[in-house]
């Protein structure tokens, strides 16, 4: 790491007279704020200069200038400068050329940085990445970039980019090609680890600055469940490895304190207590090492990911406080906002009403609008003689209470975008850019007539036979209202073929990106898009 | 066996084979292997090296492309060393990376079986593939047992004609196999009935542990002989009614995690097809199931869908015509196309005459 990069104004006795210092301190993958970090207290210095294999005395010199530097850095007031020019500062982009996702992006991929795509199956995860191989070959800073393509879900759909790359080129003047792209696939956890942290820095380095996209599809295949960790004792002898590289670092041994207390505040601590907390390191580590690459080459790292279903919560942990996780998590991963907020809602109007739930219920014979099986059996057990109270005068308030919980059940039971990528929270927290890739179905047409005009022509021919026979339709003319025929009609269209009618829409939201662009009311983050053989294109209808 | 066994067994396999394969490189005279040798330096010394040859490392590309895990087994190679040998290794020689034309140039000649339909084929451009992992997921008769019938005769067919040229394995949980239909569907495509089901070779799964327990089986018989396509008809049944209820679920998904990583390693060390049926449940979602054009799903959840290359929805059409529909596939449009079950198989619809 070179120091110069990592401080605007850096004095020439720093860079000249420690050579050794400093190749010392980039062979150690040490950063400017490491080095003050392990300043703090007189034994992390020996530590440190242990470390490094210098003397003490030349490490305090190089923190009394490299101290002196930062400060008149700040005393001149060169903080708000900073600011300013960092304002003014064209942010550097990737810029995926898709003219939507870049605008609501904020002008493109963040780069340097990782990117999270996450999906359910096939909305078209791969498909994106594959787009974006294709097109990281036509920055307009670097006429002939290259990019790095990782799969560990199955080998690369070559036959696909093929025809991206093709439709790509007939429909454009700057040319690409697949020789740019280079592959490789990681069958297993070993091979991923050995790609990731042996061969990628190597190619990387090999390639200084050609290379300015890595694209990994997908980072947590190998890694969901716990029980990859634990079947393979190589990554155990790698993470007490990474630890041991690790332990100079105060940030890193306050963790460790931090978790060691957890560890023994569990008095039950069990064996997937602790495999989870391996397993968070370990990701940690492949945070660190990507987000490294991806500053020292400056590229950009996309991953895709798969996601979990998020068990539902219980009722006694919805939430009140915006801090609780249960609402973040909600928030960071993009679900929609009645879906976080109606928990919080219905909770905050139950609690202004004075009511809780579901005790009234059981105290008032509502027996009328609800058949609550649990209400029964418990007016059998006593509450019977509590009578009927008050019901006229708070009719008005159990019908709120009625709806309420209604409400409440539907958007409980609704799974749509209830999803989480996987590898858990404290990966998510990590990945500071994630766009989430969504699919629905819409009908393909408003209106029953629409479709008896317009649908057939357009079927394809071979299909034909199997669609919808012509002849019954022009006996059945599209004038016909009555209900009972059309339904007759459609039922029949969904017999032949159900999925005839509608049509998948895919979105593409952005959830989080490391530039906190400007909101603008217009900016929705939301993209719509279609998956042609050129890959993906804005789809028509905006 | 567990995984962990199974891992160390193909390991010590892996080691010598590889040297095999360089030293066939060094007769053809391309590239000739690097010797092992030229290492020494930059901290690995003479001493290193000799224990690496007394291990049957004798060339850098099989240092090179050993997990680290398989070094350290080396007598006399401590962790650090094993680190600096295998960067030094690395660096000397071609990295796994290839570009993506030259990937794609070897995938060309990727085998697909064919399915008997041709359109289906033409959906699944050219058949099922090789080397992955193909999901078929559907009511009941709506042709998914069908499919691996006709699949486990198609893939012994010679390669010209879209087959596999290699056995068949099946592992049947429901208790759906007839071998009767396989004699029906070898003689339309004039194979001898006997040969044809000497080569599919059958298992019965009685419960989850036992379903594993034979991919163990299979990798072994995969190792004696040639197969090309390896079926389990259907990969959910059994998890359905060995684990219950929520409490389960977390160890039946890890399980089923583990089986389809199984699986897609057979699919890769022995570019066989892996095809696996699956069953569907009602979406009850609520308001949601009203805008969901096609309520059912298929099990498994998300690590199934994920882990699936390929994944294909069939639906009942009229009479014996069944409805396939490309739900997810990195290479294939979304798109549909009927094909009909008939006592020789899958094939095209017949033309009707009159309706």
């Amino acid at each position: 790491m070179d120091i110069g990069k990592q401080i605007n104004e850096i004095s020439d006795e720093l860079r000249n007279d420690f050579p050794m210092l400093n190749s010392a301190l980039e062979s150690h993958g040490l950063t400017v704020a490491d080095v003050l970090f392990a300043s703090q207290t007189e034994a992390s210095v020996s530590q440190l200069s242990k470390k490094l294999g210098r003397s003490i005395r030349e490490v305090h010199e190089y923190l009394s200038l490299l101290k002196s530097d930062c400060l008149s850095e700040c005393s001149k007031n060169q903080l708000k400068k900073q600011l300013d020019k960092a304002k003014d500062e064209k942010r550097d982009f990737f810029k995926s050329g898709i003219h939507e996702l870049d605008t609501i992006l904020g002008g493109g991929i963040p780069s340097p940085g990782i990117t999270e795509i996450f999906g359910s199956s096939g909305t078209g995860k791969t498909q994106l990445l594959l787009t974006l191989a294709v097109r990281a070959q036509l920055l307009d800073t670097e006429p002939n970039s290259k990019c790095i393509y990782m799969s560990t879900e199955s080998q690369l759909a070559s036959q696909r980019l093929d025809t991206m790359v093709e439709t790509f080129n007939k429909n454009n003047e700057n040319k690409v090609s697949m020789e740019n792209i280079s592959y490789i696939y990681c069958p297993d956890i070993e091979t991923q680890d050995h790609a990731l942290f042996t061969q990628l820095p190597i190619k990387l380095e090999n390639e200084k600055g050609n290379v300015k996209a890595v694209i990994i599809d997908s980072i947590g295949h190998h890694l969901r469940r716990e029980e990859v960790i634990e079947s393979t004792s190589y990554l155990l002898d790698h993470l007490k490895q990474q630890e041991e590289y690790s332990a100079d670092s105060r940030q890193f041994l306050e963790m460790r304190h931090v978790q060691d207390k957890q560890m023994k505040r569990i008095s039950n601590s069990t064996q997937s207590y602790r495999r989870r907390s391996k397993k968070s390191q370990y990701l940690k580590i492949i945070y660190r090492h990507l987000n490294r690459l991806a500053h020292r080459y400056n590229l950009v790292i996309l991953l895709s990911n798969q996601v979990s279903d998020y068990p539902n919560s219980t009722p006694e942990r919805w939430i009140k406080n915006p801090l609780d996780i249960e609402y973040q998590t909600g928030y960071i991963y993009g679900w929609e906002p009645e879906l976080i907020l109606t928990h919080q809602l219905i909770h905050e109007q139950q609690e202004q009403q004075g009511l809780s739930y579901p005790t009234p219920f059981m105290e008032c014979n509502v027996t009328a609008t609800t058949s609550h099986s649990n209400f029964k059996r418990r007016k059998i057990d006593g509450f019977s003689n509590a009578g009927i109270p008050n019901i006229e005068q708070d009719s008005d308030k159990y019908r709120t209470m009625i709806d309420q919980t209604l409400r409440h059940s539907k958007y409980r039971n609704t799974k749509r975008n209830k999803k989480i990528p996987c590898l858990g929270y404290q990966w998510s927290k990590l990945i500071r850019s994630r766009i989430l890739i969504t699919k629905s179905y819409v009908p393909k047409f408003k209106s029953f007539q629409e479709f008896l005009s317009d649908g057939i022509g357009r079927r394809n021919s071979s299909f034909s036979n199997y669609n919808m026979d012509q002849n019954s339709l022009s006996l059945n003319p599209p004038v016909h209202d009555s209900n009972s025929s059309s339904a007759e009609n459609a039922h029949m269209f969904d017999y032949n073929n159900a999925l005839n009618g509608w049509m998948s829409k895919r979105s593409l939201r952005i959830i989080a990106s490391s530039y906190d662009f400007i909101e603008d009311e217009n900016n929705d983050c939301v993209f719509n898009f279609d998956i042609t053989d050129e890959g993906i294109v804005p789809s028509d209808e905006t | 066996m567990t995984q962990g066994q199974a891992e160390e067994v193909v390991e010590s396999a892996v080691a010598p084979r590889e040297n095999e394969q360089y030293m066939e490189d060094e007769e053809e005279g391309v590239n000739g292997p690097l010797l092992i040798e030229q290492l020494e330096g930059n901290g690995i010394t003479a001493g290193d090296i000799r224990k690496l040859k007394a291990e049957g490392f004798h060339t850098i590309e099989s240092v090179a492309y050993t997990p680290k895990k398989a070094l350290l087994a080396v007598k006399g190679i401590s962790e650090a060393k094993a680190d600096k040998i295998s960067l030094e290794a690395a660096k000397l020689v071609p990295l796994g990376f290839t570009t993506a034309s030259e990937f794609h140039s070897r995938r060309s000649e990727l085998i697909c079986i064919t399915t008997g339909s041709k359109q289906l084929d033409t959906l699944l451009g050219g058949g099922v593939e090789t080397g992955s992992i193909t999901e078929v997921f559907g009511e009941f008769r709506t042709g998914k047992s069908q499919l691996c019938h006709t699949l486990a005769v198609t893939c012994q067919l010679p390669i010209d004609m879209g087959g596999g040229e290699g056995k068949c394995l099946y592992i049947d949980t429901e208790g759906t196999f007839r071998p009767v239909r396989l004699v029906s569907i070898a003689q339309r495509y004039g194979l001898n009935p006997d040969d044809c089901l000497d080569n599919v070779a059958y298992a019965r799964a009685y419960n989850a542990d036992h379903q594993f327990q034979l991919l163990n089986l299979a990798a072994q018989m995969m190792a004696e002989s040639r197969f090309s396509l390896l079926i389990v008809d259907s990969i959910m049944s059994l998890y359905r009614t060995d684990y219950s209820g929520r409490g389960e679920l977390s160890a039946r998904q890890s399980h089923v995690a583990k089986y389809m990583r199984t699986l897609q390693r057979l699919a890769d060390e022995f570019g066989i097809a892996v095809v696996i049926t699956n069953q569907v449940v009602a979406q009850v979602d609520g308001a949601s199931a009203m805008f969901n054009p096609d309520p059912k799903k298929p099990i498994g959840g998300n690590i199934i869908a994920h882990s699936s290359t390929t994944r294909l929805s069939f639906k009942k059409g009229k009479a014996e015509t069944r409805i396939c529909k490309v739900y997810d596939s990195p290479c294939l449009p979304e798109s549909e196309c009927v094909f009909a079950i008939y006592e020789d198989g899958i094939g095209d619809p017949k033309v009707e005459e009159d309706s």
